[in-house]
């Protein structure tokens, strides 16, 4: 806890250091310092688990915010906003990397290489191909619930759909998931006490 | 604090799934340093001139030429012109295929600087 506090403040401290005004930047690094560790595991998440990329998105969705900060006065609806933007960001990536992976190899190998010191990478990288088999959506809308913990509500909010389209999207992403990972119901099961 | 009628209800199958997945589809543990490094390169994000200042021109001079190219050249339709074509729409066709009808929407707001220098400079002029 204290680790985290003292992280808090010094986010705060390195981003009061430019030459904005202190109040400005104030908000902004206390923003930075509430959301930036959830902003770079829904950035890991959704893109596939490139550790790089995501601090990459993150630190873009945190650039747009500062830059909108004046237009919103409320904290919430800025943070509503800002989870809108990284999740397009992180979009975004994912169709350029598309575009790389259509024309070379490279991708594959970083993927390789950015997997090692994980507990178990070969089911990390079947949890994110099964997890790029989704439709966009589905697979936003999974993240942000089940892996995020946002509510639904708040998923709808951040995406700008329906609560209902959320809840849609939910099912149709467990469907496709339980049967794109079938065969992990075995370990499921032996290690369920 | 998550009230439970906020909560997707699962059956306790669904829920042992998902909680598998959560545990082992996790990215790396952020550590002090790492937090720091972030904010660090964040600010030095945050501190560089934007672009579009400088790159806006070259790249409206670059959109307008490539759109003089394409009025003077489509229409007469040569082999050379005609793969280009292809291949622009095959690209975005190929763009287009992970994105259901379901996420027509106007993304702009997250759209690069330089693409919406290039945008204003046709759409808005």
């Amino acid at each position: 806890m204290n680790r985290e506090k003292d992280a808090m403040v010094d986010g705060v401290a390195a981003l009061q250091s430019s030459a904005a005004p202190v109040d400005v930047e104030a908000r902004f690094g206390a923003f930075v310092a509430s959301h930036r560790d959830k902003a770079r595991s829904l950035a890991w998440r959704l893109i596939g688990g490139d550790e790089d990329a995501a601090e990459d998105v993150a630190q873009d969705a945190f650039v747009k915010a500062y830059r909108a900060l004046s237009r919103f006065r409320e904290d919430s609806s800025l943070e509503t906003w800002f989870y809108r933007i990284l999740v397009n960001e992180a979009h975004r990536h994912r169709r350029w990397r598309a575009i790389r992976k259509r024309w070379s190899a490279v991708w594959d190998e970083e993927q390789a290489a950015s997997s090692s010191g994980v507990r178990d990478p070969a089911l990390q990288r079947r949890i994110s191909e099964a997890l790029a088999k989704l439709t966009r959506r589905q697979r936003e809308v999974f993240v942000l619930v089940h892996f995020e913990g946002f509510t639904v509500r708040e998923t709808a909010t951040r995406l700008g759909k329906p609560e209902g389209t959320v809840k849609s999207h939910l099912h149709r992403a467990l469907k496709a998931l339980r049967t794109e990972l079938a065969d992990l119901q075995d370990s499921i099961e032996r290690s369920q006490p | 604090m998550k009230r439970d009628n906020e909560r997707p209800l699962l059956d306790q199958e669904d829920r042992g799934f998902v909680d598998h997945l959560v545990a082992h589809y996790a990215p790396p543990p952020s550590t002090s340093a790492k937090r720091v490094a972030f904010d660090e390169a964040l600010r030095a994000r945050i501190e560089r001139p934007r672009r579009r200042g400088v790159l806006a021109p070259a790249l409206a001079a670059a959109a307008a030429a490539a759109l003089v190219w394409a009025t003077f050249s489509l229409p007469g339709g040569s082999n050379e012109s005609n793969s280009v074509v292809t291949s622009v729409w095959e690209e975005e066709l190929f763009l287009s295929s992970d994105v259901s009808p379901l996420d027509d929407r106007d993304d702009s707001e997250v759209l690069p600087d330089d693409y919406l220098a290039i945008a204003s400079l046709f759409l808005d002029g």
